[in-house]
């Protein structure tokens, strides 16, 4: 499946779109993103499945789309 | 002049119509911040011609803010922008009633100034003020057009306006609580102006739409924009009243401190006017002053300056213990604090000045 990271986090990505696989749910997903990127352990973002933000864990299809969202401050 | 003149390529579009120029007219908006997103946001508004618009900023015009600020010019540089932008706004349309409030806009006055107004626009800079006028619409029920800005990106959206379902989100929906880590704003990592200006436009062109009720407004929703490969997102947001608590009354409310609960470390002392004038007597506390170099007003006591953006590699040749750091309004000092704390100050005593210099001007 595909993450699309936003604002600051594409620093730590150093690109917009990665790809991974085998990730049953949102947990599974931060774990394996956390392991392969640590600097996001430091980040406060909020995550959209499918265009639509989600709070809670929730299983993701192989062909999810996944946005990591950091909040933006600038004016 | 006649008005239907002024109006009239907008007038004549068959969706918006007199009708919608009338909506206008009678509307009442306010606008928080006069920056670089308030500035194109004022312009576009007022040239539209909404009725009554309010404007608060405690802020001078800098060199610096001109890229993005294009409601000001050069001649206007050290002056009040709440002044300039009513000066210009009255010689854009005299039509338009332009109320300014020339004070930071904080949970004390939020609330009396906020209730005039049918439609609220975030043109902040600082997740403490975006945090306080969240709260503050969501307990007056009034829209809130939200816009915010990093480097090429930008993000806008309706919140606390019930969509079809009846849902209404609000910023805490989104983020429920204030980021844990440093988050740059424009004065610091920089931002193009253009980007600015189409985030503000947009925000305008959201008021518009709520308020003729023309086409499809992003209410609930959150658009980001990027500038550089022209892509745009589109994200529903979603309810998530479990996870924050939001002040449910006016007492609770003007009870909050905002820049506390939005400061990543809460290790540092924030002082307020009289504490840092009674400092200012002190022996051995270094003053530093973390404003870029051009910042007016320039301040008369003896401090040293270290402008944010070049702190993280400067602040090593500090020696002193007992340090304070101010700025404009509070908020790059604190951020100059976090980074001292950072690098292993723990030892230190640091504050930070409450509200900025602009406090200590009464």
């Amino acid at each position: 499946m595909y993450i699309k990271a936003f604002g600051q986090l594409t620093d730590i990505f150093k690109k917009e779109i990665i790809s991974i696989e085998g990730v049953k749910d949102i947990n599974e997903l931060k774990e394996k993103l956390i392991k392969s990127f640590p600097a996001l352990s430091q980040k406060s973002f909020v995550i959209a499945v499918n265009k639509q933000i989600i709070h809670n864990n929730v299983l993701l299809n192989e062909d999810a789309e996944v946005a990591l969202l950091p909040p933006f401050s600038g004016g | 002049m006649n008005e239907n003149e002024r109006y009239q390529r907008q007038v004549s579009l068959k969706e918006f119509g007199e009708k919608g120029q009338q909506k206008l007219r009678k509307a009442k908006v306010f606008i928080a911040g006069a920056g670089g997103l308030g500035c194109p946001a004022l312009l576009y508004l007022a040239a539209s011609g909404v009725g009554c618009i309010g404007i608060a900023d405690d802020d001078f015009v800098s060199l610096n803010n001109l890229h993005r600020q294009v409601l000001f010019s050069t001649e206007d540089i050290g002056k009040p922008k709440v002044v300039v932008a009513k000066k210009k706004i009255n010689q854009l349309n005299p039509d338009v009633n332009i109320v300014g409030y020339q004070q930071r806009l904080t949970n004390l006055n939020a609330l009396n100034i906020l209730k005039e107004y049918d439609v609220i626009i975030d043109g902040t800079d600082n997740f403490p003020v975006k945090y306080m006028l969240n709260d503050a619409c969501f307990l007056l029920d009034k829209p809130l057009i939200y816009g915010a800005v990093s480097k090429f990106e930008g993000q806008v959206g309706i919140l606390n306006v019930a969509d079809e379902k009846k849902i209404k989100c609000n910023y805490r929906d989104l983020f429920p609580h204030p980021p844990t880590e440093q988050i740059l704003n424009c004065s610091e990592e920089g931002v193009l102006g253009t980007l600015t200006g189409i985030i503000g436009a947009m925000q305008a062109n959201e008021t518009i739409k709520l308020l003729t009720g023309i086409g499809v407004p992003l209410i609930n929703q959150l658009l980001i924009c990027n500038s550089l490969n022209n892509q745009s997102y589109t994200i529903e947001i979603t309810e998530n009243k479990k996870a924050y608590h939001s002040p449910l009354d006016e007492q609770e409310f003007i009870k909050m401190d905002y820049d506390w609960l939005c400061l990543p470390n809460k290790n540092i002392q924030v002082i307020n006017a009289t504490e840092f004038r009674k400092m200012l007597i002190e022996k051995d506390t270094l003053f530093i002053d973390v404003r870029e170099n051009d910042e007016q007003p320039v301040v008369s006591f003896n401090h040293e300056k270290i402008p944010l953006s070049q702190f993280e590699n400067e602040m090593k040749n500090i020696n002193q213990n007992r340090i304070v750091l101010f700025c404009q309004t509070g908020k790059r000092s604190l951020q100059a604090a976090q980074m001292l704390l950072k690098d292993g100050a723990k030892s230190k005593n640091i504050y930070s000045l409450k509200d900025g210099i602009l406090s200590l001007e009464d």
